[in-house]
Formats: structure tokens, sequence, C-alpha cells
């Protein structure tokens, strides 16, 4: 089934990324081709684990505090005092 | 002192104070400054690099230089600019990061900087590391060095048209799906991708975390080895880094190495469907290394056809998730928030994200919403193990696997830039090894028409790294390609 413009226009909004109008169907025409040679994978029918990488991944550090980054609040462009500024959530 | 200069020889000469960090760091960056406008591998020139050179003769006049512990003393090297390095803007080839400066230095970094190594600049790349050919940056293209209508390669074109331009002697690159073997393969030079878990990822900016390592530049496999020893081991700041030390790549290398009773594994189907320059050089290639003593057979890898869906589907969910992040918040471009809802405020930040990306992070989603999760996302995990049990069963009887490292010479800028299906499609030979999180190696066996450079690939086992780089040091040895073009 193809992909509509309706359904690119709510991928857009839970990536929370903006695109205009005009552009929706373009994306929606180039990832649906894309989808399409993705469906080869149906054709596997084997029932065999999933990948999982060489090291334990399992296994958790202590909790101890390390002083790593200095001026680390340098860097958010929106700020007052000690404070970063971010958009309303409710 | 010649611009084309290998690492190792820089350092005996700088060590000796035959030469001066500060006049070879001057002529690079004269280099740079004369000859990048026609290529665009840099995106950010580091001004303090002159005086980091100098900083580097006063320690070796001190006497540092006699202990021959600075592996990299006074080697400049060009960064990717999705690794951080600090108080040097790193901006992943995007408009999201275009005035990001880090506070710390990726751990590879601070490695390459206490043996001695000089940080020239940042270098293109597809934005965020997602493309094969570094058309998809806000910077602007680069251009192949070899034939400046062609492309570089991607996503880490800039590090390897450095090398080849003969602005940097060294690159440091990434690799999620080919990102420095495609680019090694249409410049001409050579690169490593590592075993998951060999190099530090820590300051390494995500794209796909559990395929992504970072790659190693050079244009000859001694100074590939010499990288690799300064940054392998262990790293306390990465958790999946494997708990090993490094060790010495680079002493031990041997150019009349003989490989008697040891066999190859040639892909049948990648070398039936290349291009036929590519095949034919890569025939040419396999007689070296028979000359080498290695015996030659042909394999076929029954889940190939699954190896770029998987790829790529595992690529987008993960890149999804990891561009999350970019929300102009804490960092990077942002608008002010002053009146306005979280909603809108993120969606009109992340717009600033080129065509390419945007798709992706859409795909992504998709392929991780519910309903679609089992379709695709978990199909993909074990198509992915699959082909790594299957090149591992390889490994049982073969030392190597061996593949042209791209099934098409570099092509003209803009030729695939419309079709984004028509470019995944390259990545066929390169996507294996990440899968599997096994090392490649990708070094140059050929220019076709003096302009379109064609490479070999070679993959071993995983932390196999050792052995690659005696095949590809030996193969050097008996049939060089030039890895530069003329000054």
């Amino acid at each position: 089934m193809p992909l509509s413009y309706e359904e690119v226009k709510h991928l857009a909004y839970l990536a929370r990324i903006s695109i205009d109008d005009e552009y929706l169907s373009v994306y929606a025409n180039q990832m649906d081709k894309i989808l399409e040679y993705f469906n080869m994978l149906d054709e596997l029918n084997v029932d065999a684990e999933p990948y999982r990488s060489l090291k334990d991944m399992d296994s958790l550090r202590e909790d101890e505090v390390r002083e790593v980054y200095k001026d680390i609040l340098t860097i958010a462009k929106n700020r007052k005092d000690r404070f970063i500024k971010a958009p309303r959530i409710m | 002192m010649r611009l084309d200069i290998n690492a190792y020889e820089l350092v005996e000469y700088t060590s000796d104070q035959s030469i001066s960090a500060e006049d070879f760091t001057a002529r690079i960056l004269e280099r740079i400054d004369k000859y990048d406008g026609r290529i665009n591998a840099y995106i950010t020139v580091n001004h303090d690099a002159l005086d980091h050179a100098r900083s580097i003769d006063k320690r070796i006049s001190e006497g540092y230089g006699k202990e021959r512990s600075m592996l990299l003393l006074g080697v400049p090297i060009a960064i990717k600019d999705n690794i951080s390095t600090e108080g040097l803007r790193t901006t992943c080839a995007s408009n999201i990061l275009k005035d990001y400066v880090p506070v710390y230095d990726a751990t590879v970094v601070s490695r390459l900087k206490k043996h001695g190594a000089i940080i020239i600049g940042k270098t293109n790349m597809d934005e965020f590391g997602m493309g094969s050919t570094t058309e998809f940056s806000a910077f602007g293209v680069t251009h192949n060095p070899w034939d400046t209508d062609r492309v570089a390669g991607g996503s880490s074109g800039g590090s390897a048209a450095s090398l080849a331009a003969l602005e940097s002697v060294l690159a440091l690159g990434s690799d999620t799906g080919g990102s420095v073997r495609c680019p090694a393969s249409f410049c001409s030079v050579v690169a490593l991708k590592p075993t998951y878990g060999l190099l530090s990822r820590y300051g390494l900016i995500s794209y796909a975390n559990s395929l992504e390592c970072i790659g190693l530049m050079s244009r000859s496999v001694k100074d590939l080895a010499l990288l690799l020893s300064v940054t392998a081991g262990h790293d306390t700041m990465d958790d999946t880094t494997l708990v090993i030390g490094s060790k010495d790549y680079h002493s031990r290398l041997n150019s009349v190495e003989e490989f008697k009773g040891m066999k190859i594994a040639v892909i049948k189907d990648i070398v039936d469907n290349s291009d036929p320059v590519v095949s034919r050089e890569f025939n040419s290639a396999l007689y070296t290394l028979q000359h080498l003593g290695f015996t030659v057979d042909y394999v076929d890898l029954k889940y190939l056809r699954y190896a770029l869906p998987a790829y790529y589907t595992i690529a987008m969910a993960e890149a999804s998730s990891n561009l999350a992040r970019y929300d102009g918040v804490r960092y990077g471009h942002t608008i002010q928030p002053d009146g306005m809802l979280w909603n809108g405020f993120y969606s009109m930040v992340r717009s600033e994200f080129g065509d390419e990306v945007k798709r992706r992070i859409m795909l992504g989603t998709y392929i991780l919403s519910s309903g679609y999760y089992g379709k695709y996302y978990m199909k993909a995990q074990m198509a992915r193990r699959l082909i790594m049990d299957e090149l591992l069963s390889i490994f049982k009887d073969y030392a190597i696997i061996a593949t042209p490292t791209m099934p098409i010479p570099p092509f003209k800028i803009g030729e695939r830039v419309d079709d984004p299906l028509k470019l995944y499609t390259i990545d066929l030979c390169t996507v294996l090894a990440n899968l599997a999180g096994i090392p490649a190696i990708s070094m140059p066996i050929a220019i076709h028409n003096g302009s379109m450079p064609i490479g070999l690939q070679i993959m071993g086992k995983h932390l196999n790294e050792e052995l690659l780089l005696r095949v590809a040091y030996a193969f050097e040895s008996t049939k060089y390609v030039r890895r530069c073009i003329d000054a």
C-alpha cells in the first residue's frame, strides 16, 4: 500500500519535523519506493535469534560521580543565569 | 620535505629535528589555503594548529623526541566533522550544529593529541553520516581530487579527499555502512574500519550506534597501523568498547611476508554484479594475492540479498532515535522559546535538517512504530544475525573475504543525488562488515583512465586487524598504486 500524504504528515509530526505541504508528496513518493525495497525482508521466514554484539551489555559500572565537563552550560544559547530556557510543555 | 610524506617518516624527521613541526604544519595550511577551494575537503581549519606545532617543537628541543614514545609527533591530521574536538567547531555538516563548539575531545582525539598529532581541521561529510558521496552536506559538495567533476565518496569524503589532495597526512573518519572505505576507494587512499568495540565512540556524534565505528585513513598501510596502535583499546567513557588494551600494530609489518596455505573467499555474486571495469581490476588484484601465496575460492552468501534492506532498516531506526536529541534546547540551532509550545518549537528547529536526514528520520520513525516493528526492524535484526553467522562460518575455512570495495567507479557529481534508492545500492559490499561488526580494509588497486580510483576490500573475523594489515602491507609492497595527486 503506497505511503499517503496523510501518513507522511503524521510521521513528520511524530518526528517533530516541520515540512511544507508542497514537499510532503515528494517525500511520500521517495519513502514509498524505499519501503517497497525493504519489503524484501518479508521473504525471511526463518526463526533466527536477533543480532547481539560481542560485548556483554548487561553489566553496569559502579555509581560513582566523575567530574568530566567544564563550562557545559555555555553551549546552550537560550539562557537566563544558570538556567536554560525551554519552550512551554503545557 | 615532500608534502606526500608518510606519517611514520615524518615522525622520524620531526623527532630528529631535521624538520620542525611548525614548518611542515605551515606548509599543509598553505596547501589548504591555495588548493581547498577546488576540493572543499574542509569545513573548519584549526587556527591554533601552528601554535600547537610550535609547542611540539619546544617539547622536542627539551628532549621529548628522543624517547620515541609519542608515535605521531608533529603529524598533521584531519578529523571528520562528526568527531568532537574541544574548542573547535563540530558541525556534522548540518545547519543544526553549524555553530556548535564542543567542550570536550573525543577519546580518540585525546589519544592522538597525547601522541603529538596536530589537528589541522574538520573535514566535510554527508550530514550526520547519512550518505555515500558527501553531496548531502550543508557546507557544499566535496570534489574528488582525481577528477573534480566526480564525487569523493562518503560519508567521510572530506577526510579521503584531504589525503589525496595533500591537505593532511592522516585522517579520521567514521564508518556506519562503508563511510571510510567508500571514499578511500574513490580517492585512492587506504582505510580501516576496525572491529566494533575496538575503538572508543565517545565523542563520535551518533547516527546509528550499533553499526558505526571510528575509521582510520591514510596514504600508506603502515600509517594506518600506527593510527590503530594509538587509538585502539578500552575506554571507560564508552561502555561498548571491548575490555582489551591496545597493542603494537605497526612495528612488525613485513613486506616479504608469504601467506602459503591461507585461503581467500571471494563473494561471487558481488563480483558478477559489479561494473566490468571494477571486476577486471579486482580479478587482477586477486592474481597479486595469489602471487603472495593465497589460494582463492569463490563462495556464495545465501543471505546477501537481505544485507542492504537490513542495514538501512536498522540504520534508519537508530537514526530516528539518535537524532531526537536535536531539539534546540541544550545545544545547536535554536529559535527564541518565549511564548512557544514545545511541539511547534521542536518542529521548527528540526526543519533545519537536510532532506536526506529528514527522510531517514521519518522512515526510522515509521519502521519503529507500532504495527511495523515486527515487519521491518525485527526481521532486519534476524537478517543481520543470519548474515553475521554466515560470514563467521566462512572464516572457519578462510582467512580473509575479499570483494571490490565499491561495485562501480567514482561517478559524476549529481548523478545519483535525486534517487535515494539508486544511491543506497552502492553500499552493498561495505555494509556486510558493519552488520557483523568485523574489521575491513580498503586499498587502492587501480586508477582507471587516470581519474577513477578502484579499491579492493578485505574483511577478517573479529579482532583480526593484524592479519588484514599484514596482507594489505604485503599487497602494497607488491603492487603500489598512487595515493595522491601531484602537488
